[in-house]
Formats: C-alpha cells, sequence, structure tokens
C-alpha cells in the first residue's frame, strides 16, 4: 500500500504518517536484544523484526519456560511492543512458530516439532521468497504439503536451501545462536573518605580517574567526545563538569587541560568525598599509525593542534561563544554571512574553518566590514541615479569625492516583501570608503525630479573597507 | 556628471501609440527617445524567459518601441505568435535567434536576418546545429555561423563577468569584424544596475573602439514588466534543479531586465547615444524582413509531368467516381465534383488533394485501413479518390465547410491509419520527399495545473508531500479562486505566505511552454528546402524530425499539413475483414459494407454495442435506446450528441423530446431553419454553432471563424471567448432568442473546444461506427477476435468482449500450446474463437511465433519434455504458458504442467534433466480448488472461461438476499424504485468531467452485468471500496429509463475479503 492509498482509506486527519527508517529500526532492535539478556545469556537480534533467546538452562530461574515467555511478553508489552513468543527446542521451529503459529504463543516440546510446524505455511521454513512463489503455483502452501513430496525431487526445483531449512526446523541438522554482546561502560569513581578540601588532593584523584578511563579507552580502541566529572560534596551537593571535545580523542594531556582549569574553579565547600568520571559518546578511533618516518607538522598534526586550541577556547569562553563564520551565496548582503557555534557545525577539516569563497563574486565589490544594522543616514545626491555628493551622520557631514554605482539589489522575495536597495560604494574627503544604499522606496516618484536633492530617511550605510 | 532629460518630452509610457506605425522611419518623437529593444528572451527560451512573446510585443508597442525583436536561444519557435500578436499591436516585430555556441564555448551572438534568404541562411544553420545535437540541443560553433553569415546582421553579446572579457574575447570580436562587414556588426553594452556596470562600459566601448564595431544598446530582456522577477527566479531554479533558497547567484540580483520606456534607455546611456541610434539602425535594417514574405510552395511531384495539377486530379477525380458507382454517377454528385473542382482550381488547392491521394493510394497498397476524417468528408472530390467513405449522395454535404472562398486558409485533412501500421505511412512520407522537405510539427508541451504545482513547489522548497496535497486543490483552476476551506481541510494553511506565492506563481507559470514534442502526426511537406522555412530539429523518438512550430503557428504561416493520425479502431476493423475473407471468402471495405441494414440497426437500437466504435461508452449506450437511430444520419446524431459540447449546452434532452415527438421544434426564422433545420433546432454540431452565430447574432464570417479560434484557445488564454460570449448573446436576445436559449449556446460553444465534432467528422466517425456494427451484428466471433488482437483500444476488456462474444453464440476456447496463434484465430465453423498466445501474461511475440511455426512444421506436440527440446523457447516463456493454462492438449492442467517445468532449465543440466523425464508428472501435490483456478486464470489472460468468479460467492449472496445482474435488468422482478442488493466484479470505473462527480460503475456478475450510479457524497463515504476494490455489494434503488436500468447506489462495500477467504488456507496466520 502506498501513502496516497493510505490516506484514501483514512481521510485527512487521523493517518500519523512517520518515515520509513530501517537503519534506526535495525539499532533500536540491538538495544532491545542487549534489553533481553536479562532473560538470557544468548540472545540476538533477529532482523529486521525478531530476536532470538537460547534459554537452554533459564526456564527454571523463572519458574519454567512458560513463565519465562510470559514476563517475557509482559514486559516487552510495557516497552509499548506486541511480541509473538514461541519456545521450542530449535530455532527454526520457534522462529516459524513465533510468525505462523498461534498468536498466543506455543511451547514445542522436543520431539514434537514436525507436528507442530505442519500446518504452517512455506513461508515458515525461512526460505526465499522466489521460492515461496514456485512452491505456490503448484498449490503447495503448507510445511505439510512440502513434506508429502518426495525429497528427491525437491532440489532440482527449488535448490538445496529449502532441505537444509527444512531439516533445521525438524532438528535434524544444528543450529547455533549467536548473541550481542552489552558494550562497557567506560566510568570510574573513587571515594575520599571524610571529604577533603585539599585541591591537590582532589586533582591527584582526578588524575588517577583519568588515567583508568584512558586504560580502558585504549583497550576498547575508543576515544570519548563528552567527560562527565562529577564530585560528590560533603553537604550531599553534587558539582558536574561536563568537557566537550570537538573530535573524539583518549588524549589525557588534552583532556587533563580542559579539566583542570574547571576543577580550579570549583567550590569545594566543606569538603569533596567522591569523584567520579563518566566517558559519554564512546566511539572508536582508528590507531594512531606509528609512523617511522615522522614528517614535521603533518596535516594530521595539524588538525589535531587546531582542534585543542578549539577545545581550549570552547571551555573558557562557552560553547555558543566560539563561532565560525559561515557563508552562502545570497545578493541580500546580510544574507551571505553568518556565525554559527563551532561545536554545532559538522565539518570535514579544520582547513574548512576559513572559507575561500568571498561574499560576491569579485572581492573588491563587497566591504571589508558589515554593519549589523545598516545605520541611517542623510545624503545629497542626484538624482535618480547620479552620484553622491555628500552624506551626513549624526550632524558630521562631510563632501564625497568618489562615487560608484549604483548597484541594484531587490529583495529575497520567497522570504519577505523586501524593498530593493541601491548601494554605492563612496569615498569621502576623509579618504574612507563607505558603502551605502537608498532603499527604494518611492523611486519611481524621484525618477522625474530633476536636479539634486536630499533625503535624510532613505539612506543608509551598511560598511566600510577597512 | 549624467544628463537628464526632459521630463516632459516623454509619452506616458502606458498610453498605446494612437495607430500602428507604419514604418520605423515614420516613428515620431524625439531623436533621443527611439529605442528599439534587440536583446529579448521569451518563454519559448525554455525555463529563461518570463513572459510570452505576445506579453513583450504588447508591451513594447504600449511603450511605444520602434521595433521589438524576439532573440530566443538557437531557436525560431516562439516567432510566428510574436509575428501575429505585433501585427495586431501595431508594431514591427524584428526575426531574429540568439547564437550560443559550442565552440568558443558559450560565445553569445545575436543575428537578425534582413531578407528571405538571409531568413533561410538562418533556418538552415539551426537546422544544422539541432540535428547534429541530441533532442532540444543545439550545437554551433563559429564557423559554422560565419559559414551562413552574409546578409545577417549580428550583435556580439559580451560576458556578464567582467573576467571573460579578455584577449581571447577581443579575439574573438576581430574575427566576426573581419566576417561581418563593418556595419553588419555591433557590440552590446546594457546598464542592468549590477555591481560594476561603469568598468563594464568602459571596457566594452574600449574594446569596440579598438575592433572597430559599433556599441549597441539593449537591456538583455527576460520579461516584459518589472513584477515577473519573482516568476523569472523559479523559472531559473526548475532549470536547475534547486530552491529560490539554494540557488544563490544563479539568481538575478534585481528585477532590471524588463522592457524599459526609451526615456529610461536614454537616461542609462546618455554618455553613448550613438549606441541608441544603432538600435535604430539595425532595426530599419532587420525589419526590413517579415514572416509575412515566407510563400509556402505544395510539393510538385504528386503532379505528373506536362500536366496540371488540376487536370491531374480531374482525371483522377473522375477515374475514382466511375469505381465509386459502378452502375453510373448519380447526376447530383457529378454536380457536386464539378462545384468542388472549379473551388479548388480557384484557390489552386489542387496540388493538396493530390498529396494526400498519395499517401492513401500508399496505404492502400500496403492494405493499411485508412479513412479521412474531419472537414474533408464533406467532400465529394475525397470520396471519390478514396480519401473519404461517407458516399456525397447518403447525406447532404457543404463544400464550403471545408474550404471556403472567404476563410482562404489552406484546407486540412486528417486522415486516420491503423494505428500499428501508421509508422510505415510516416516513413513513407520521409521517403518519399526526404528529410529536408517533409517534418513533423511540434507540440508544443505547456505547464498544466499539476505539472505547474509540482515545479514551483520544489522550487520553492515545498516537501513532496506538501506538493501532494496542493495538487489536490487544483479543481479551484477551473472555476477560479482558491478555496480555502479545501486547504484547510487538506491540512495546509490558507494563509501561508509561501503558500500563497506558490499559487500565484503557478498562475502566472500555466500555459508556459515547457518544451517541444513532436504532434500526434501533423506532417508539413514542402517544394522547395522546409529547412529554409523554419528550422528542424531531432525528435526523441529515432527516425523522425520535427519542425519547431506547432499546428497553430502553421496555420498562421499558411501552410500545407496532413494529419496522419493513428486509430485503434481501423486496426480492428481491418483484421476483421481479414478474418471474415480467411474464414468465409467475402471480401469487403468500408465503402462495400452493405449499408442501411436493419439488422444492424435492431441490434444498435438494443445498446447491443460493446465493442462497437465511439458508442460502446456508458453514455452512449444510455442514449441509444432512447434516440433509436434508424439511418445513417441518425448515427451521426448519435456520435455528435453525447459530447462535452452538447451536454454542456442542455442540448440533448431538446433535441430527444423533438425526436420523440413530444415537443414542436420552432425557428425565429427561415435563415435560422436552414441552419438548424436537419437536428430539430437543437445546435449539435460545431459548424452549426459558427453558422449560428452569423445568422442569429449577426456575427461576420471572419468574426465567426475568430470565434472558432478563440473556442480552440480558451483553455489557454481565457477571457478572449467571454467577449464573444457577450457579443453572441446580446446579437441574439436582439434576433428574437430567448435569453435561456442564447446562453445555452455559448455553453455549448465552450463545451466543443474540448471535444466539439464538426458534421463532417461526426459523419466520418459514424461510417466506422456503421461497419463496426455491422461486423459484430453478422461476424461476432470474427469481430470478437479482431478487437482482442487489436487491443489495448476501446473500453472494454478481453474479458467483457469475450462474455458478449459468447452471449452471442461464439463458442470460445482456451489458449492452447497445440491449437492457439499468436492472436485470436477463428476455428471450424464461423462462431469458433480460439484465444491467442497474445493474451498471455508477459509472453513474448517472438516465442509464440517460434512455437507455432514449430507445430505447423513438425507436427503438434505430445509432451512437455518434448516441447521444450524441440522449440528451446525459454523456460519463463513456458511457465508464461503454463501459468495461463496452455497444455490442456498435452494432459496436463496449470499445477502439474508447472510442476514439470519446474524441473526444466535454460542451460542443459544432464543429470537433472535425466532425473526428471523419469520423474512421474503425478507428484502428491495438494489439490487446488475452483475458485483458485478461476482466479489463477484471471490473473495471467485476465478472463476465464471455466466459471465466473462471483459464482463462488452466489451461495453467501443468496443468504444475504442479493440479487443477480439478470434479475435487475428484468422490469418484472425490478420494477423502478425498488430497493436492491447487487454483488459483482467491478468492470469499468468511469467519472465523466461532465457529470459533476458522478462516477458510474459497471460491475458484471455471472449472469450479466449492472450499471451503477455513485453520487459524490455516497463516494465520499464509501471511498476506499468505491475506488479499489474488486469486488463490490452495492445497495441501492433500481432506475428504469425506456430499456436503460441503472441502480442508483446508497452503499457501497467491499467483497474482496470474501473473495480472498474462498482460497485462503483454513488456519488463521497473523
Amino acid at each position: 500500500m502506498d501513502l496516497a492509498h493510505a490516506r484514501a482509506l483514512i481521510p485527512h486527519a487521523g493517518l500519523l504518517i512517520e518515515p520509513y527508517r530501517p537503519a534506526r529500526d535495525a539499532i533500536a532492535l540491538e538495544q532491545l536484544a542487549v534489553w533481553a539478556m536479562r532473560w538470557s545469556p544468548v540472545v540476538a537480534a533477529d532482523q529486521p523484526d525478531g530476536m532470538m533467546l537460547d534459554i537452554s538452562g533459564c526456564g527454571h530461574l523463572f519458574g519454567g519456560d512458560k513463565a519465562l515467555a510470559i514476563s517475557l511478553r509482559k514486559r516487552l508489552r510495557k516497552l509499548g511492543f506486541t511480541a509473538r513468543v514461541a519456545v521450542a527446542s530449535t530455532p527454526g521451529a520457534a522462529w516459524g512458530a513465533a510468525r505462523f503459529g498461534p498468536a498466543a504463543g506455543i511451547i514445542i516440546r522436543p520431539g514434537r516439532e514436525r507436528e507442530a510446524i505442519a500446518p504452517l505455511p512455506v513461508e515458515s521454513l525461512r526460505i526465499s521468497g522466489t521460492v515461496v512463489d514456485a512452491l505456490g503455483e503448484v498449490g503447495i502452501r503448507t510445511v505439510e504439503q512440502l513434506m508429502a513430496i518426495a525429497r528427491s525431487s525437491l532440489p532440482a526445483r527449488y535448490g538445496q536451501e529449502i532441505l537444509r531449512r527444512l531439516d533445521e526446523a525438524l532438528g535434524q541438522s544444528h543450529e547455533a545462536v549467536l548473541g550481542v554482546q552489552e558494550a562497557e561502560a567506560v566510568q570510574a569513581h573513587l571515594e575520599l573518605p571524610g571529604g577533603t578540601t585539599q585541591l591537590e588532593a582532589i586533582e591527584l584523584g582526578v588524575r588517577h580517574l583519568l588515567e583508568e578511563l584512558i586504560r580502558m579507552l585504549e583497550r576498547q580502541e575508543s576515544g570519548l567526545r563528552r567527560l562527565d566529572a562529577t564530585f560528590q560534596r560533603l553537604d550531599s551537593a553534587q558539582i558536574c563538569i561536563i568537557v566537550q571535545v570537538s573530535r573524539p580523542t583518549r588524549s589525557g594531556k588534552h583532556l587533563w587541560s580542559l579539566l583542570r582549569p574547571r576543577i580550579e574553579r570549583m567550590n569545594l565547600g566543606y569538603g569533596v568525598t567522591g569523584i567520579a568520571l563518566c566517558a559519554a559518546g564512546v566511539v572508536r578511533i582508528a590507531h594512531a599509525q606509528a609512523t617511522l618516518l615522522v614528517e614535521p607538522e603533518s596535516a594530521c598534526e595539524h588538525e589535531a593542534a587546531i582542534d585543542q586550541t578549539i577545545d581550549a577556547l570552547v571551555g573558557r569562553l562557552g560553547a555558543n561563544r566560539v563561532c565560525r563564520l559561515l557563508m552562502r551565496e545570497s545578493h541580500r548582503p546580510e544574507s551571505a554571512a553568518w556565525a554559527a557555534p563551532l561545536l554545532d557545525c559538522p565539518r570535514a577539516a579544520p582547513a574548512r574553518l576559513v572559507q575561500t569563497q568571498t561574499l560576491a563574486r569579485e572581492a573588491c565589490q563587497r566591504p571589508s566590514v558589515l554593519h549589523t544594522q545598516p545605520q541611517p543616514l542623510s545624503v545629497i545626491s542626484l538624482s535618480p541615479d547620479g552620484p553622491v555628493m555628500s552624506i551626513a551622520q549624526a550632524g558630521d557631514a562631510r563632501r564625497i569625492i568618489a562615487s560608484i554605482g549604483p548597484e541594484r539589489i531587490g529583495g529575497e522575495w520567497w522570504r519577505a516583501r523586501e524593498p530593493q536597495r541601491d548601494y554605492f560604494r563612496v569615498q569621502d574627503e576623509r579618504g574612507r570608503w563607505l558603502w551605502i544604499f537608498r532603499e527604494a522606496r518611492g523611486l519611481s516618484k524621484s525618477c522625474d525630479a530633476a536636479g539634486a536633492r536630499s533625503d535624510s530617511s532613505e539612506w543608509f550605510i551598511h560598511g566600510e573597507w577597512a | 556628471m549624467p544628463d537628464t532629460p526632459q521630463s516632459k518630452l516623454h509619452p506616458h509610457p502606458h498610453a498605446k501609440p494612437q495607430r500602428p506605425p507604419p514604418g520605423i522611419a515614420a516613428s515620431e518623437g524625439a531623436p533621443g527617445e527611439r529605442y528599439a529593444e534587440l536583446d529579448v528572451t521569451s518563454n519559448f527560451t525554455f525555463l529563461t524567459g518570463g513572459s510570452h512573446p505576445e506579453e513583450l510585443v504588447q508591451r513594447a508597442a504600449e511603450l511605444g518601441h520602434a521595433a521589438i525583436a524576439i532573440t530566443d536561444t538557437n531557436t525560431l519557435a516562439g516567432i510566428v505568435r510574436a509575428h501575429t500578436a505585433a501585427k495586431d499591436a501595431g508594431i514591427r516585430l524584428i526575426v531574429g535567434c540568439r547564437l550560443v555556441l559550442v565552440q568558443p564555448h558559450g560565445l553569445e551572438l545575436l543575428v537578425y536576418p534582413t531578407c528571405r534568404d538571409t531568413y533561410a541562411q538562418l533556418c538552415r544553420l539551426l537546422t544544422l546545429g539541432k540535428r547534429r545535437a541530441e533532442k532540444g540541443n543545439c550545437s554551433l560553433k563559429l564557423e559554422d555561423v560565419i559559414e551562413h553569415s552574409a546578409q545577417m546582421l549580428g550583435v556580439i553579446v559580451p560576458p556578464t563577468s567582467l573576467a571573460a572579457m579578455d584577449a581571447g574575447f577581443a579575439e574573438h570580436v576581430r574575427m566576426l569584424r573581419s566576417v561581418f562587414d563593418s556595419d553588419r556588426l555591433s557590440l552590446a553594452a546594457s546598464i542592468c544596475y549590477g555591481p560594476d556596470d561603469r568598468e563594464r562600459c568602459t571596457a566594452i566601448s574600449t574594446l569596440a573602439a579598438s575592433c572597430r564595431v559599433p556599441l549597441v544598446a539593449t537591456n538583455r530582456v527576460l520579461y516584459h514588466a518589472a513584477d515577473r522577477r519573482p516568476l523569472q527566479d523559479v523559472l531559473t531554479c526548475i532549470r536547475l534543479g534547486t530552491t529560490v533558497d539554494a540557488a544563490g547567484y544563479a539568481l538575478m540580483a534585481n528585477s532590471e531586465r524588463h522592457l524599459k520606456p526609451a526615456s529610461e534607455i536614454a537616461r542609462l546611456f546618455a554618455e553613448s547615444p550613438c549606441a541608441i541610434a544603432r538600435t535604430i539602425e539595425i532595426a530599419e535594417r532587420a525589419g526590413g524582413f517579415s514572416l509575412d514574405e515566407l510563400r509556402y510552395e505544395y510539393p510538385h511531384e504528386v503532379t505528373p509531368e506536362g500536366v496540371s495539377p488540376i487536370q491531374h486530379l480531374r482525371a483522377l477525380t473522375d477515374a475514382g467516381a466511375s469505381t465509386r458507382y459502378p452502375e453510373g454517377v448519380p447526376g447530383r454528385v457529378l454536380g457536386i465534383i464539378d462545384h468542388e473542382l472549379a473551388l479548388i482550381d480557384e484557390l489552386k488547392y489542387a496540388p493538396y488533394f493530390l498529396t494526400v491521394h498519395d499517401l492513401v493510394i500508399f496505404a492502400r497498397s500496403r492494405g493499411i485501413l485508412c479513412q479521412g476524417r474531419g472537414a474533408a468528408a464533406n467532400s465529394a472530390v475525397c470520396y471519390c479518390l478514396g480519401i473519404t467513405s461517407v458516399d456525397p449522395s447518403r447525406g447532404e454535404l457543404l463544400f464550403e465547410r471545408f474550404i471556403s472562398r472567404e476563410r482562404n486558409e489552406p484546407p486540412d485533412i486528417d486522415i486516420d491509419f491503423e494505428h500499428e501500421r501508421r509508422e510505415e505511412v510516416l516513413q513513407y512520407i520521409y521517403a518519399k520527399y526526404g528529410r529536408d522537405r517533409a517534418a513533423l510539427t511540434a507540440e508544443v508541451i505547456s505547464y498544466r495545473g499539476k505539472s505547474a504545482v509540482r515545479d514551483v513547489g520544489k522550487a520553492m522548497g515545498l516537501s513532496l508531500d506538501c506538493i501532494n496535497q496542493l495538487s489536490r486543490t487544483l479543481d479551484w483552476w477551473d472555476t477560479g479562486g482558491v478555496n480555502p476551506a479545501r486547504m484547510r481541510e487538506l491540512g495546509l494553511n490558507p494563509d501561508d505566505r509561501t503558500l500563497r506565492l506558490v499559487l500565484h506563481l503557478c498562475g502566472q507559470l500555466l500555459g508556459f511552454p515547457r518544451h517541444l514534442s513532436q504532434h500526434v502526426g501533423g506532417f508539413v511537406i514542402t517544394n522547395t528546402p522546409l529547412c529554409e522555412l523554419v528550422p528542424i530539429e531531432n525528435a526523441a523518438m529515432q527516425h523522425r524530425t520535427v519542425i519547431e512550430w506547432d499546428k497553430d503557428d502553421i496555420d498562421a504561416m499558411g501552410m500545407l499539413k496532413v494529419d496522419c493520425l493513428g486509430l485503434g479502431m481501423l486496426t480492428c476493423i481491418r483484421k476483421c475483414f481479414d478474418l471474415i475473407r480467411q474464414q468465409h471468402g467475402r471480401d469487403l471495405t468500408l465503402a462495400t459494407v452493405p449499408a442501411e441494414d436493419p439488422a444492424v440497426y435492431d441490434m444498435i437500437c438494443n445498446a447491443d454495442t460493446i465493442g462497437v466504435f465511439q458508442i460502446e461508452s456508458r453514455a452512449q449506450m444510455a442514449m441509444l435506446p432512447r434516440l433509436r437511430p434508424r439511418c445513417f444520419y441518425d448515427l451521426v446524431i448519435e456520435v455528435a450528441i453525447v459530447r462535452p459540447g452538447p451536454i454542456q449546452g442542455k442540448m440533448v434532452h431538446p433535441y430527444i423530446r423533438r425526436r420523440n415527438g413530444e415537443e414542436q421544434a420552432t425557428y425565429p426564422n427561415n435563415a435560422v431553419r436552414e441552419v438548424l433545420g436537419r437536428t430539430l433546432g437543437v445546435p449539435l454540431f460545431q459548424e452549426q454553432a459558427m453558422k449560428l452565430a452569423i445568422v442569429a447574432a449577426g456575427f461576420t464570417a471572419g468574426e465567426a471563424d475568430k470565434l472558432r479560434r478563440a473556442m480552440a484557445a480558451w483553455r489557454r488564454k481565457g477571457d478572449l471567448i467571454y467577449r464573444f460570449g457577450e457579443k453572441l448573446i446580446a446579437g441574439m436576445l436582439a434576433n428574437g432568442f430567448d435569453q435561456e436559449f442564447a446562453e445555452r449556446c455559448f455553453e455549448q460553444i465552450k463545451g466543443f473546444s474540448e471535444y466539439g465534432f464538426p458534421e463532417s467528422h461526426a459523419a466520418s466517425f459514424a461510417l466506422l461506427v456503421y461497419v463496426s456494427s455491422w461486423q459484430k451484428c453478422h461476424y461476432p466471433a470474427a469481430f470478437a477476435a479482431a478487437l482482442i488482437n487489436s487491443q489495448p483500444m476501446g473500453f472494454y476488456q478481453p474479458a467483457q468482449i469475450v462474455r458478449d462474444a459468447q452471449n452471442h453464440g461464439v463458442e470460445v476456447r482456451a489458449v492452447d500450446v497445440n491449437a492457439s496463434e499468436w492472436d485470436c484465430t477463428l476455428e471450424g465453423g464461423r462462431s469458433t474463437l480460439r484465444l491467442g498466445m497474445r493474451m498471455v501474461r508477459g509472453m513474448g511475440e517472438s516465442q509464440a511465433t517460434t512455437i507455432v511455426a514449430e507445430r505447423d512444421l513438425v507436427g503438434p506436440f505430445t509432451n512437455l519434455q518434448e516441447l521444450h527440446r524441440r522449440c528451446r523457447v525459454p523456460v519463463a516463456a513456458l511457465r508464461r504458458l503454463a501459468r495461463a493454462d496452455g497444455f490442456g492438449s498435452l494432459g496436463l492442467d496449470r499445477q502439474h504442467a508447472l510442476w514439470a517445468i519446474q524441473a526444466l532449465h535454460d542451460e542443459a543440466m544432464p543429470l537433472l534433466d535425466a532425473a526428471a523425464m523419469r520423474e512421474e508428472y503425478e507428484a502428491s501435490l495438494p489439490s487446488v480448488c475452483d475458485a483458485q483456478k478461476v482466479r489463477q486464470d484471471y490473473s495471467s489472460i485476465g478472463l476465464s472461461l471455466k466459471a465466473h468468479p462471483m459464482s463462488f460467492l452466489r451461495e453467501r449472496l443468496d443468504s444475504m438476499k442479493v440479487s443477480r445482474a439478470s434479475e435487475i435488468q428484468c422490469e418484472a422482478t425490478s420494477p423502478s424504485g425498488r430497493p436492491v442488493l447487487v454483488a459483482g466484479i467491478v468492470l469499468v470505473r468511469q467519472r465523466p468531467g461532465t457529470a459533476s462527480g458522478i462516477l458510474f460503475m459497471t460491475i458484471e456478475d455471472e449472469t450479466g452485468i449492472a450499471n451503477l450510479i455513485v453520487r459524490p457524497k455516497i463516494f465520499e463515504r464509501y471511498r476506499s471500496a468505491a475506488r479499489h476494490s474488486t469486488f463490490i455489494r452495492a445497495t441501492g434503488k433500481v432506475e428504469r429509463n425506456g430499456s436503460v436500468v441503472h441502480v442508483q447506489v446508497a452503499r457501497i462495500d467491499s467483497l474482496d475479503p470474501e473473495q480472498d477467504s474462498l482460497f485462503v488456507r483454513s488456519r488463521d496466520f497473523h
């Protein structure tokens, strides 16, 4: 069913539409499998829509296989999942029975696989869709009907897979469940009995924990993007210091350089009784290749150095205060560039921090300083497009000795209704080059009026060539 | 400091010129204010220009420009429209073209022909570039331009960026300068308020001085008025596949690229007035050529040496007349022929008739059935030449409707060919006249509602979902005005600025040309090379070439056009004639089918017309028993009356009442009686509406003709027809018609614009109606076979055709590998039909013919392995045949045939093969129920000869008190108004535009069909079942009108689950 059809069935409101994101679903299922390890040490996510639990020897812990199945289903329902559960002595039979067996669930006793799966459709054998279709063509729809056919006539028609799957379901060939592995949490903590107000002791403790953390990360060949340091004070208050880095790292030196100034400024109160470090955003990072021929200032080192500088700046100034300039092609000067917090910007390489792109197609056409707010100005110019004769800003009148323009820039009509502007590059008598514009309101009226005229309300200064 | 010109001298920009300026030199005004815009891009530079050529020309005339050029990029596609508009607006049009070269890359040159010969060169040049490139592109190099540049005026357009104006560019200027004499080349300067206007101007004038090329002022116009900038931005985004937000510098910075008043240009170019004077100079010289100078000449080879065309035509007509009337030509017909020939001679149209005759002779020599349609059927000459088959002695023809002295426009003969064989005729034309003299006309594909919303929406950055929702509000475009409630209902905010912008821009974009396509079959043939008249380009289809002008342009230029159209019914009729000849030894043609056979009319009156041409639709079938056609002219009316024109004009019921004698036809005067007498005072045909405009509303012949044109174009450019409408209604009131009738006439004229039938056209079609009815009546098996063999065509699926044939006593036999051919064939007696392998889904013709050839050569097959070995067709083809249950003669049903085939493999697998050979067919396969078998029949061949799918549900339906379709037909059991339930498989869902949202459904059960009427409210309520279900149950009331029976539906339920439950395995899966 496509979306249009669905809309036709459920008109207008009442239809909730979510995009299909298989990758996210797959991750969620993996997480669910980890969660399900409370029932069995071996849990496999059976993509895209199932889980396989090897519950050999687990049942008695929950009061039997049936009780286990019931508790599993109940817990899943609490999470918002509707699950169908089947217990069997072979993964194949369990797979088929869970999907195509009774909705209430089933427990297949060992040795009863054949009769349990006989009424199921052939799809329950985990065979490919083309084989299912081919079987359907000759009227074979259930496992029972399939089992009635001489085995020797099957491979020539449907390949070897079908017999293997049948044997797996019936326990005539072995199949293992490969379970998921839970990731080890990267954290360390330290008790300071009685509490201490000595900064040195606290620092020593943090460095000790940091080293421990780094060792764990090395074992996992991973790095962290965020480090949470929690300090338990005597007065039960908790102080949390969060350090973010711009790229995954496990450099103790770098992390310490970021942590230390924050610890120094920390209010210790009556003393600290416990320290905990926890790594967040742990991702794998490649081994730093130990090079034999060391290139001085290699690109990689250079990048790392820039990253550490950025991290240091962010640490001192705050994440929102370290920005970079982003540019886009736009005729409207205000829209052509803006500042965005650095840590928010996904970026390929620090080299891209400074874009070589210019604000206009030819650099000299745009000023080096652009005022955030255009400032009003009174101007005497020759109408309609004639040169600017003089300008006055806050009583400070200046003669204009050079005037280039007008360059007419219309607004971005799809964003807002904006008057068009006529920009002039002008040089005043003191030699400063300014970028000024006139809003084209009422331009058509002024078109006919000849001669010089002054208009204070429509002119603005927008930038300067410094 | 620039001088500002005195404003008082300016003409008001919106003041229209008092009269068309007779010539450029005579234009008045101060010298500084005369200006001609020479660089104008219209929307025929697709997705670039922001205005129609007509708008540009109109605006230039309003501004009082001396002239305007249209210079679209590498094309002349919009020039005829501009030419026509310029004549109306009274401004001189300069024919021009912007050449954008591939070598040196991107060099832009405007060229203007100065005389007929230079124009021919320009067309040749463009043809050269276009034939070299892919469809829609043009690949020209500097040397090509140089070769074709004699007498042409050129303007070099410097690159936009100052940096690109380098030594290389200067070199190109010098090079062109050496080719064009000094006074034929100019360098364009324009001031569009860019950041570096002054530097650019300085650089250009320095270059101009150093190369000794004069400067010319242009404004590089992209649209006629500044407010089109948003639309132009959107067009740019559509062209580049981006959004306005992301397009960046691809968009223009401001809206200066519009047509400006001469005074404004004079102010901008105050420093170089000679650049403005140069525009006038170029305009004067280029203005020496007008498209009116193009003379069309008919091809010469259709006339033998030493005979004049009219002599030859007379000889052919006389010969034709004696074959048409073997027992002597009736005197009346002789008179008509003489009259027609005299007029043809006077207007010199003889070569045209000879050209068409030549095509018809060719088609006949190949056994391709063809028939002239349209106005040509009014001509006795056409009948004698074999172009049409409507006997002039049968009806009253009016040749003046076809060709008239007053209209003086080329005759237009459309010929229908069998749709499967039309390509042969097209290739014959190319072979006979050559690709430089014959080409298809173009069709300008324009933005319509859906495409406009889609493209504008994308450019404005709307999500696809939002665009889809928005296009569902489209109905308002026809009625005008957005319906905010409807938008809210669809989850859109009608006050949202972006949405309003999108809708506004869509409105502007409607009717904008998007690309050129080929007309379905309009051929232009010339005597002199066509590529000197108009550029020719490659079509998307191989072996086709297309000119840049469409049929309106061709009309305006007075060029000959022959429409070679494809018609499925001709294919069917020819195939049926072939079958009748093979099976019964009776040789028939369109003209020799026995005329006025009462048995045929009896059948038609009973609405027993499934498969018959035209009168097979629901609406037609409902009309037949009321109209009761008894003669050929009744069929002509029948064909014409069930059309949007008469229906919208509410002319149908008055006609029926008068025909049944329930109402008296009255005429205000004798002139009107003459026009409407044949149709009982009700205008049914297009030309009656025109004639009525003349005799009843006081139109002149010319005005009536303009009305006809406005009719054809009213969807495209709206309000013109309403002006005619007011005049028409006022005129008719003045002549004593009542207001209501006058308004209905006008409604009808609007309706004609879509699908209006002229009487002669209806007559041509009526003949096909008669012939196909005759075939169905007397040879139902052959007719059904021919109809199936011509699929896809018509209203009905093979299932209904077969069922209808069975109802007429035809025995239909299943597809079988030992009996079927590719096509359906007749077996044994006259009423046995064998289905062909063409019905098998996915079956290839070549595989089928391989099997048939092997069978004919060696003999029938006895088992599958033998068939596989002998024919070596892919296993997939055998599987398809097996799915169609086509191995019955080998003793294999579908299931066992498939089981056996599953063991076969295309590549030799000796061991497996041997194993499969030994294996018995009777593997213990599960049994398949009958309902399942029927469903498999449907999924493979679209029908089942075993049983009707509804029959399996009958028990359940009986318990639900559902009637059979046959019971509803019977008046005794189902009187009008009786509540009823009926169920069946849905055959047709039809929602004609004229029926205000009513859905007509035809459903079928094992006893017959039932016609349902679903009103919009009911449809909305049971939308899902009404729209998507295959099997439905309808609850409603019987409605009877004579022998026409409908069920007025009050409720619809889907029976799909019931059907599915028949074969779903007995356990629940989910």
